[in-house]
């Protein structure tokens, strides 16, 4: 009889367990889509925000511009997802991104956080970075699941190796060589890049003006690092000591900018 | 006296344990209660692998985000070759817009051709129906001023036959 009973109670739970396993499948491809879309979101947000301050360097419209792109996101996945009862809650944090430490000579004297913004960007060092982040919590009531928690951070992480810097004579050209190390979030390396890119800029001593320099070509090291063989405007080497002092901008493929520079 | 006790109650607990579980047991055919899931997943799978791949820009957007005039044709054309004979589909896309009044909007793209392999009486006769809602950001335009569209997918799956 106890065994009878025992395989009573096993059945049940069985069947609950595969019932409420049914369930959970339909909120999982529903979050699961949330979630991507949020991250999707986000990189556009900090793709127009990066060329926003890019325009315009000053920073009250690209931040109004990433607010509002992001309030529209917001506002048409909860009606896109009305149907499934969605309830939706989305947050700002202060994220630790880098403690104080050294980076190929430069020394990160502060550590780096979020600090409850949308997004940041901490430009015009060697070591540069734009970042965006969010947080949000959601119910599914008409699927019967409650308390996701999602945390969100993406970024592009750049690096310029300034005791690289060096000139190079190569088939009689005298290029200024840089190596730029580049990753996004999670530490995943940006490995698909071109000269196109990049854009240069170094310090003219005749017009005591910025003028651009062309990356004549880069070798693609792996793991995010390049290596960038740069002339002037005109097809020319950059003069001495000149070619030290740079101004880099990268552009990933998801459009978002970073722009470092050799000096502090 | 103390085993007729104990039959009772069992019988009680197996009587009550049955009458529960009636209602979380799985139907005989389990292909009629899992189809409509498989669908639903078989059409979440594909739009998030064409999400993924960057498939939705290249379809409805060129590269400086405007849409492409035959834009409806293609998707079919996409969706036709990825689902199987025997999988009718049907899908509408929106786009999201905001107002002034902060008041969310899904205009239907505009289209020239149905983005379906059947037509509507065909979903009515099918097995199974399943329909999927699916949010997609535009993530490959880098067009100035262009290139963040909230779009949303109304994508229709079913069954061609009856089982």
């Amino acid at each position: 009889m106890a065994l009878l009973i025992f395989s009573v109670v096993i059945s049940i739970y069985s069947a609950s367990t595969s019932y409420q396993q049914m369930r959970y499948n339909q909120a999982t491809e529903t979050l699961n889509n949330f979630r991507e879309d949020f991250g999707r979101a986000l990189i556009g947000v900090l793709a127009k925000f990066t060329q926003r301050y890019n325009e315009t360097a000053e920073m009250e419209s690209p931040r109004i511009l990433a607010y509002y792109l992001f309030s529209y996101w917001t506002m048409s996945a909860s009606r896109a997802f009305a149907a499934d009862g969605i309830q939706l809650n989305f947050t700002l944090s202060n994220v630790t991104l880098q403690y104080p430490g050294v980076f190929f000579g430069f020394n990160l004297t502060e550590a780096r956080f979020t600090n409850n913004q949308l997004a940041q960007l901490f430009w015009y060092t060697p070591q540069s970075m734009s970042v965006v982040s969010a947080s949000f919590d959601a119910n599914l009531t008409g699927q019967g699941f409650y308390g996701w928690h999602e945390d969100a951070l993406l970024l592009l992480n750049m690096t310029l190796d300034v005791p690289s810097i060096h000139q190079e004579s190569i088939n009689g050209t005298n290029y200024a060589v840089l190596n730029v190390y580049l990753n996004r979030e999670y530490g995943q390396p940006v490995e698909d890049l071109s000269p196109s890119n990049f854009n240069i800029a170094y310090n003219d001593s005749v017009s005591k003006s910025w003028r651009n320099a062309i990356v004549s070509f880069l070798s693609n090291n792996g793991g995010g690092s390049y290596t960038l063989y740069l002339l002037n405007g005109t097809g020319q080497e950059i003069p001495s000591p000149y070619y030290k002092y740079l101004q880099v901008w990268a552009q990933d493929t998801r459009g978002i900018i970073v722009e470092s520079n050799t000096y502090t | 006296m103390a085993r007729l006790l104990e039959a009772v109650v069992a019988a009680i607990i197996v009587a009550t344990a049955l009458s529960v579980s009636y209602f979380y047991l799985l139907p005989t055919n389990p292909y009629v209660i899992r189809g409509g899931t498989d669908l639903e997943k078989y059409g979440f799978d594909t739009l998030n692998t064409l999400a993924r791949q960057g498939g939705f820009d290249r379809v409805i957007f060129d590269a400086s985000g405007e849409i492409v005039p035959n834009w409806d044709q293609q998707m079919r054309v996409v969706l036709g070759s990825i689902f199987p004979t025997g999988i009718l589909f049907s899908m509408t896309v929106y786009n999201s817009t905001v107002n002034a009044d902060r008041f969310v909007t899904l205009t239907p793209l505009p289209t020239n051709v149905s983005i379906s392999n059947a037509d509507a009486s065909a979903f009515l006769n099918a097995g199974q129906v399943s329909q999927v809602t699916f949010i997609y950001t535009t993530k490959y335009i880098n067009a100035p001023g262009k290139g963040f569209y909230v779009l949303v997918f109304d994508l229709q799956l079913a069954r061609a036959t009856r089982i």
